[in-house]
């Protein structure tokens, strides 16, 4: 089994917020924790299955898209509900419940029904990548349509859970989309797949960027207990 | 696709749920509604999974879907629980035996590529779990019932559900290995896919009767 780059940025994401476990309670940050443990978890065992377990299978049951399917569905329902909670346009909300419901029975669809979907798979992650794109867009048109109203954006915690969600999907949207092409390819990185080393890296932002909102929060209870 | 009874019951307490949704709004009841439409969902994928793509040398069958409802279930009964039980040791207890079980449903989808048998021994503890939880449930409740009647409380119904469906099979599951050996059926199909199937009756049954009680002011 490999330890790759994005188990060491979950890790560390996850013991952030344990560390921070006290200033997280009572906010929507807590529910960070069940997440990121839950992601942490699946991402070691679809590891373990793909370095592993797959080398005792036969060719078509090798893929480890199972566990990858409720990484997505459960980062899916997460992150918009995350940005449900940041987005103060009403219409806005009502649509995300609607579109994130779809999205999450899209993916169970293709557990419960279907024994091969390694393609549709990808093109549900490929809707979810542009639809939180899209998500994250709207939050920052809104931050900066009230941006005299408060604070610097950089003091901001969900600024930076935001920024790191824009990022990340920002940077696999593409590889998700050339998907189908770049895996009949031998274009290789580290001895990983393009679309995957592409992923890895922007890990760092995904869950680094958690890691300063976990800080920024503490920072602001602590103030707000000394005065 | 056979139809079954369980996606039958399954799809009437959602049906009830949905038709007083606003009585139960505001109350622990409401959650039922997504835990109902996933269960039902996964149910009706996993009798389309089995009609369509078990083959003989399929290693798990339809399990990997059954896994997902058994995990659906072990969080939501648990939540109920902790959500009427009283005592703070009860509400620990509670949540230590969810995670684990949570933890090691995960645990077998994550790394395993087989693991039927591993499973029905994890539902075995599930069952047995939930049937003692209920029985202290039961026991706390005949205690502090003073005057009130416990027929008329929707918490008392839910938990009776939940007692005879898993102290029903949690006997199956022991027994499955050497049912599936003996090979005994019941109206052509495994005894132990007939007894859940019937005992589904009483759960839902009792879901129904749960949420027809359920009064926005009686919020357990």
């Amino acid at each position: 089994m490999r330890i790759e780059m994005n188990h060491i940025a979950e890790l560390i994401c996850l013991l952030a917020a344990l560390w921070n476990y006290k200033y997280l309670k009572g906010t929507i940050y807590f529910y960070f924790i069940y997440y990121l443990a839950f992601v942490l978890y699946g991402e070691l065992g679809a590891s373990y299955f793909k370095y592993v377990l797959s080398l005792t299978l036969k060719p078509e049951d090798r893929n480890n898209m199972h566990i990858y399917l409720w990484v997505w569905a459960v980062m899916d329902a997460f992150l918009s509900y995350f940005l449900y909670t940041e987005i103060r346009n009403v219409f806005v909300r009502k649509l995300i419940t609607v579109f994130t419901s779809l999205l999450v029975c899209y993916f169970l669809f293709l557990f419960f029904f279907f024994k091969h979907y390694v393609e549709p798979c990808y093109y549900g992650f490929v809707v979810e990548t542009f639809y939180l794109i899209i998500l994250c867009c709207i939050y920052f048109y809104e931050l900066f349509l009230h941006s005299e109203e408060g604070d610097s954006i950089w003091t901001l915690p969900a600024f930076w859970v935001i920024a790191g969600i824009f990022i990340f999907f920002t940077g696999t949207s593409i590889s998700s989309v050339m998907h189908g092409v770049l895996k009949n390819f031998s274009t290789q990185i580290m001895g990983l797949p393009l679309y995957s080393f592409i992923a890895q890296v922007l890990c760092v932002f995904l869950y680094g960027c958690p890691v300063v909102a976990f800080i920024l929060l503490r920072k602001e209870k602590q103030a707000r207990l000394f005065n | 696709m056979s139809m079954h009874f369980s996606i039958i019951m399954e799809f009437l307490s959602l049906l009830v749920a949905l038709f007083h949704y606003k009585r139960l709004k505001e109350t622990f009841y409401v959650y039922a509604i997504p835990f109902l439409f996933f269960v039902l969902y996964a149910e009706i994928g996993a009798a389309y999974y089995r009609s369509n793509h078990l083959v003989k040398t399929n290693h798990t069958g339809n399990t990997h879907i059954y896994l997902w409802i058994s995990i659906a279930e072990t969080i939501f009964y648990s939540w109920f629980f902790y959500q009427v039980a009283a005592g703070y040791v009860f509400k620990r207890l509670v949540k230590i035996l969810a995670t684990m079980l949570v933890l090691t449903y995960l645990f077998l989808f994550f790394f395993y590529f087989s693991y039927v048998g591993a499973y029905y021994i994890i539902m075995t503890v599930t069952g047995i779990y939930f049937t003692i939880m209920s029985c202290i449930y039961f026991y706390k409740l005949f205690i502090n019932a003073g005057e009130e009647n416990i027929i008329n409380l929707a918490s008392f119904w839910m938990a009776i559900g939940i007692f005879v469906f898993y102290s029903g099979i949690s006997l199956v599951m022991v027994l499955h290995e050497m049912l599936m050996r003996q090979n005994v059926t019941i109206f052509g199909e495994s005894l132990y896919n007939v007894i859940p199937q019937v005992l589904s009756i009483i759960l839902y049954g009792c879901f129904i009767a749960a949420f027809i009680l359920c009064r926005k002011k009686k919020t357990i």
